[in-house]
């Protein structure tokens, strides 16, 4: 399969502190490829790196042949980005949100047509849409974004906790849309700290742990060499927890 | 450019909000009452005032002078033979507020060239400004009763002879000169003229520049708070785009606010003086002088409040890429705030060409003080200020879009962080 993401010794120092030390793994297409780690592990900060927010320091990164530094534009054009804990405009209505994502990202009426169409669809709110994203509950604000950042079918959907604040339902709808998407040509790489949502999700699963990635396998792999009966076990022995 | 345009109408969205409306939307009507209600009483004190007189000295003279009263705008009470207590239960009970007490042997005495005394009495009801229209009714009428009666012991040791002319034997005939141009007309006229516009127009830019300055950095800031900022960033629009669509709709709606200001504060000085905003009757003195604003000089004025605009949202934009959120932004902005203060309060206080050389050099650093001076230097004709003016404005702008430029291109922008607020 074609890689999407290819990185590189990627590596993102502050001042003194090392957050992403020579981060290297790939995604191909139709992949789901899961960040795993403790709160500060580095897993945001290379996700940030990859969606061409924060500028690394060394090492590189490509999604699909583009540099994230030296044509960060042509990878803003095939990427989409759902960062955890994100809001919305809270004074649009949820269709004028999506509305003014699918015209950021269309070329053309008809294709932003038919990217609210499908985000519309993804999102289930049906008539909430008409609402105000200020009295949006944390869910529906969730399923929201997750409509607007896959309603552009990008080749490289990049997920920061996809389903944190969605109830148990919720979750499995989302789950099973993003494999859905992943499956029709799409490209995944997202963090979570959700265990059983990455052995659902993802085909293979990176450890990252002090900035750096200690294991890079599938969850049977992982559990296989690690003699572990869950990847929970897994990243406990693989972090020396 | 599209994208631009589905920026722009992204933050005119956002900004535009019924919290931010509906607050300038009730300060107008504010504004209208209190106009309306002040005006109204000033017509009533325009009126005739109602007075009693008691007048226990029975004379020609006394009787002529509160007939003099009556022909002063004076609604005269006249009361004689009783005490000076019953004339206070009366003007009281027919709500007024003076009394003039006319004491027996008043004519007689002025005949005879000695002063004499009148007793004023002040019904008091409150203490506002409005109570002290029983001293102004005093003070007016006694100076009409005054002025009759020295014309009248005038008159008769003169004979033949104008008594105006003893009492004020030189005549003034004033002139002003602004520039090389020359009127004949008060000077505290045309200072009075000048002032009703130069001060007007101050307020209404302070409150644009805060206004605007504000809605940027807020909107920067909560764009951050909420991550919606990441999101942008990640998307394919051209960042410069971000910066201007904000600068643009908070630029809309500062000059929106603005103008429901200026309609509300126009209704208030309406109210309190009977004219409009910035109105002057100085018949062909302002023109003669040259305070009339051409087409030229309104594109002028324009162009300096438009320069002092952007030069506000440029540091303001910076100045929001530094706030973590917007609660944040309060304690940031107030380096421009304190730079707006200065320029407002110093010049509308104090000539700045006659202070000392470190005051008057802070202020010409401060951009803001050439668009809170920019009527007066087009009333002055003084080009070469204004045109300094604009272009220092825009040097600062294209400094600061520069510098706000860098920060959203790099990745500044997230991991800048500044917090004047105590943690937790």
């Amino acid at each position: 399969m074609p890689i999407v993401l290819e990185v590189k010794n990627l590596s993102k120092n502050y001042g003194s502190v090392t957050a992403a030390k020579d981060i290297s793994f790939n995604v191909s297409d139709n992949e789901i490829f899961a960040l795993i780690g403790p709160n500060g592990a580095g897993k945001s900060t290379t996700i940030r790196m990859i969606a061409t927010i924060l500028k690394p320091t060394s090492g590189m990164a490509k999604v699909l042949e583009h540099d994230i530094v030296k044509d960060a534009a042509r990878v803003r054009e095939v990427i989409s980005y759902l960062p955890e804990e994100a809001g919305a405009y809270k004074n649009l209505t949820g269709r004028q949100y999506l509305r003014f994502m699918a015209d950021l990202y269309a070329n053309d009426k008809k294709k932003a047509k038919e990217f609210v169409v499908l985000g519309e669809e993804l999102s289930g709110l049906g008539k909430r849409l008409s609402d105000k994203i200020g009295a949006y509950s944390k869910g529906m604000t969730r399923k929201i974004l997750l409509a607007r950042t896959l309603m552009i079918r990008p080749k490289l959907a990049i997920l920061d906790e996809p389903t944190s604040g969605l109830d148990m339902i919720n979750a499995l709808e989302v789950r099973k849309i993003i494999r859905q998407f992943s499956r029709q040509g799409m490209a995944v790489l997202l963090s979570s700290h959700n265990m059983l949502e990455i052995e659902f999700l993802s085909d293979r699963v990176g450890i990252i742990d002090k900035g750096e990635i200690r294991e890079i396998g599938t969850s049977e792999e992982l559990k296989a060499k690690h003699d572990s009966r869950n990847l929970e076990e897994v990243f406990l022995k693989v972090t020396n927890r | 450019m599209s994208k631009l345009f589905t920026l722009i109408k992204k933050e005119l969205r956002e900004m535009i909000t019924p919290q931010v409306i509906i607050p300038a939307v009730v300060m107008v009507l504010i504004f209208m009452f209190i106009g309306n209600v002040v005006g109204k009483e000033t017509k009533k004190f325009k009126a005739p005032q109602n007075i009693v007189v008691l007048d226990n000295d029975g004379s020609t003279l006394s009787g002529e002078a509160v007939e003099i009263l009556k022909k002063s705008n004076f609604n005269v009470s006249r009361l004689a033979e009783t005490t000076t207590n019953e004339a206070i239960r009366i003007a009281k009970e027919k709500n007024i507020s003076v009394v003039l007490a006319i004491p027996e042997g008043f004519g007689e005495g002025i005949e005879k060239l000695k002063p004499q005394k009148i007793e004023t009495y002040a019904i008091m009801k409150n203490f506002s400004l409005q109570g002290n229209q029983s001293k102004a009714i005093l003070d007016a009428s006694l100076a009409a009763f005054n002025n009759f009666v020295s014309d009248r012991i005038i008159a008769s040791q003169l004979k033949g002879g104008n008594p105006a002319d003893l009492k004020n034997p030189i005549q003034r005939e004033d002139n002003v000169i602004i520039g090389d141009r020359m009127a004949k007309v008060n000077a505290a006229t045309i200072i009075g003229f000048v002032q009703s516009q130069a001060t007007f127009l101050p307020i209404i830019l302070f409150i644009i520049i805060t206004l605007a300055s504000t809605i940027i950095a807020t909107a920067i800031a909560t764009e951050k708070e909420n991550k919606t900022l990441e999101t942008l960033l990640t998307t394919p629009v051209d960042r410069r785009f971000i910066i201007m669509a904000k600068m643009i709709g908070a630029g809309t709606v500062a000059l929106i606010m603005a103008g429901i200001y200026i309609i509300g504060f126009g209704y208030y000085l309406k109210g309190l003086t009977g004219v409009g905003a910035g109105a002057g009757n100085l018949g062909g003195a302002a023109e003669a002088l040259g305070l009339v604003i051409t087409p030229g000089g309104y594109a002028l004025l324009g162009l300096t409040i438009f320069s002092g605009i952007l030069c506000a949202l440029s540091i303001a934009t910076v100045i929001g890429s530094f706030a973590q959120d917007a609660k944040g932004v309060q304690g940031l902005i107030s380096p421009l705030m304190i730079m707006l203060l200065i320029p407002y309060l110093l010049l509308m206080l104090i000539d700045i060409n006659s202070a000392g050389p470190a005051l008057k050099y802070l202020v010409y650093a401060i951009p803001f003080s050439y668009t809170f001076l920019g009527i007066q230097n087009i009333f002055l004709k003084n080009y070469a200020m204004i045109f300094f003016g604009i272009g220092y404005s825009l040097v600062f702008f294209t400094v600061f879009v520069l510098i706000a430029g860098k920060i959203f291109s790099s990745d500044k922008i997230i991991t800048l962080k500044l917090n004047f607020r105590r943690k937790k």
